[in-house]
């Protein structure tokens, strides 16, 4: 996973931290397709062993992998929940229920808050600030291939498949958001949501 | 001798008890008590049912000051059985650290009947609620983790998880649902006023006339049998600039809904004052005060409201005399609600 350097805008991104709550499923190319993950699954970039996921699956072929980031309403609403969405786990507001799909948290000069810490943590299940977001990457042709494509083989002879952020996408993925104006985001809204359409582009599938 | 043999058979039947009570079985189920007439519960009791060891697991853990950073404050330092569990004569709820926070803390009583909680309504479910005051910097300013890691080195925590749960692990799940089997236990529903309406009391004159007044003015908001109707509403309460508490808006990012506030229930209302979301009405008159005379009326006050509430003084007594009979001192002076081990005194036994 990719990690800031700089932020557009005149400003630099320094420690740069991010998390991503998604649960996912493949997608063969048309046929048929599978549920590879029920749970939902926390990325913490801080910690590594939350940055691969072991699936198995019966698909030989798989051409397209989906997933969604952010946390569905039933687990907003259903009380405390376990596993990766355990509220202890930080990525959760308990003063207006609610998880915290993403964060971003840094600083940069660019960001006029108190000690230029610029801190984005978004989420939203409610309309109409409802900050899911499904993600669509296509793993490309040659899928299955036991070299060279995207579908490399690893040492233990599993297929691997590396899906790279670009955490620059934050800022500019459909429309720039600057941290200058909005170095703050804590709560669901219309930023939480403009953030959240720019960050479901930062995935691609890396060959 | 045969009286030495029953004494034995008694101290086996006692000793019997208590292994059953100790020893893996299944935890005992308890039941809510609805009272005749109320709504069904709002409660999903199916994911998480009642049981004595629970409920009791959750007493324990709303007395329990290791919850906050420095073990200094628990659930019930701001609840205070005998003020309703709200905190008795303060505006503001005190924190670790000489904080304050910038609300009233509210009784706490018929929560199996609500779906939202705080003043601005902002957590959706009651499981979930108790982690808002132990995280806040501001109140109990303790980590999830932290807190889960001393009960968890606490022997008596690791048996009652596993008589409540079957196992014993310790997590924020089960630490939610045992707060939540002793929360929905606080039902207030035996004042003077219940137990007229079940028809084995009657109201003076006053009270009987205060209810009418009631049922006028102010039953629609404060609505029977809860006196809440769990609305939001803007009550004409200007702004405080030290607190900057725009209630409900903070929820919503709606507008229309700044000021807005839950409305409170009246039961116990006499023992819970200060009143409003942050305490600033230090007596019923106060309130009424506002209301009849005080109110800053905007577009965005309820339209219910919009012309303030005219209240006489004869009405404003009546309804204070109403209002006394919602006092429950069946529910202050609970012993099942007092902290494990704790027998609460009579005040009202005359005493030679």
């Amino acid at each position: 996973m990719g990690e800031g350097e700089g932020a557009r805008g005149g400003g630099e991104v320094r420690n740069g931290e991010r998390e991503v709550h998604g649960s996912g499923h493949d997608r063969d190319g048309g046929r048929e397709e599978e549920v590879l993950l029920k749970e939902a699954h926390l990325v913490d970039e801080g910690d590594s062993s939350s940055l691969v996921l072991h699936l198995s699956t019966d698909l030989a072929d798989i051409r397209r992998i989906s997933f969604v980031v952010g946390v569905d309403s039933l687990a907003n609403t259903g009380g405390v929940q376990g596993g990766d969405l355990d509220p202890m786990l930080g990525m959760f507001w308990t003063w207006n229920t609610g998880y915290v799909y993403a964060r971003l948290e840094g600083e940069s000069d660019s960001a006029h808050s108190p000690a230029h810490r610029f801190t984005w943590d978004i989420g939203g299940y409610k309309d109409p600030s409802n900050a899911l977001r499904t993600v669509t990457l296509d793993v490309g042709a040659g899928g299955g291939s036991t070299s060279g494509g995207v579908q490399g083989r690893g040492a233990d002879g599993k297929k691997e498949i590396c899906i790279t952020a670009d955490v620059l996408k934050w800022f500019d993925g459909k429309s720039p958001v600057h941290l200058v104006r909005t170095p703050i985001c804590h709560q669901p809204g219309a930023l939480a949501m403009r953030i959240a359409d720019n960050y479901s582009t930062m995935f691609s599938v890396t060959p | 001798m045969r009286s030495l043999r029953t004494i034995g058979c008694l101290l086996m039947v006692i000793a019997m008890g208590l292994a059953w009570m100790s020893g893996g079985r299944k935890p005992v189920p308890m039941k809510l008590p609805v009272p005749a007439g109320w709504p069904a519960p709002q409660y999903d009791f199916k994911k998480n049912p009642l049981t004595k060891e629970g409920f009791l697991l959750g007493r324990k853990l709303f007395y329990e000051t290791a919850l906050s950073r420095d073990s200094t404050i628990s659930c019930a330092s701001c609840h205070q059985q005998f003020g309703a569990f709200a905190t008795y004569e303060h505006p503001l709820s005190h924190g670790i650290d000489n904080t304050l926070t910038t609300r009233n803390a509210p009784a706490l009583e018929n929560l199996a009947w609500e779906k939202e909680f705080m003043w601005d309504g902002g957590i959706n479910h009651l499981d979930l609620q108790p982690l808002a005051p132990l995280t806040a910097v501001n109140e109990m300013g303790e980590t999830i983790a932290e807190a889960l890691h001393r009960l968890r080195r606490d022997t008596a925590y690791v048996r009652m998880f596993s008589e409540a749960f079957g196992d014993t692990a310790i997590n924020t799940q089960r630490m939610g649902k045992a707060l939540s089997q002793f929360l929905v236990m606080l039902v207030s529903a035996d004042s003077k006023y219940d137990r007229v309406i079940r028809g084995k009391d009657s109201f003076l004159l006053p009270e009987r006339l205060g209810y009418g007044i009631f049922q006028q003015k102010c039953g629609s908001c404060h609505r029977e049998p809860l006196f809440t109707d769990l609305s939001y509403r803007n009550t004409g309460i200007p702004l405080d600039n030290t607190l900057n508490d725009y209630g409900r808006m903070r929820i919503t990012g709606d507008r229309r809904d700044s000021l807005k506030f839950k409305v409170p229930s009246l039961r116990n209302v006499a023992i819970t004052h200060p009143y409003g979301h942050d305490g600033r009405f230090f007596s019923l008159l106060n309130v009424f005060e506002h209301y009849r005379k005080n109110m800053i009326v905007t577009p965005l006050t309820d339209s219910i409201l919009q012309h303030r509430l005219p209240l006489s003084n004869f009405e404003i007594g009546q309804l204070t005399a109403f209002l006394n009979t919602l006092t429950d001192t069946t529910f202050l002076k609970n012993p099942l609600f007092a902290p494990p081990g704790y027998v609460i005194t009579p005040v009202f036994i005359h005493r030679h």
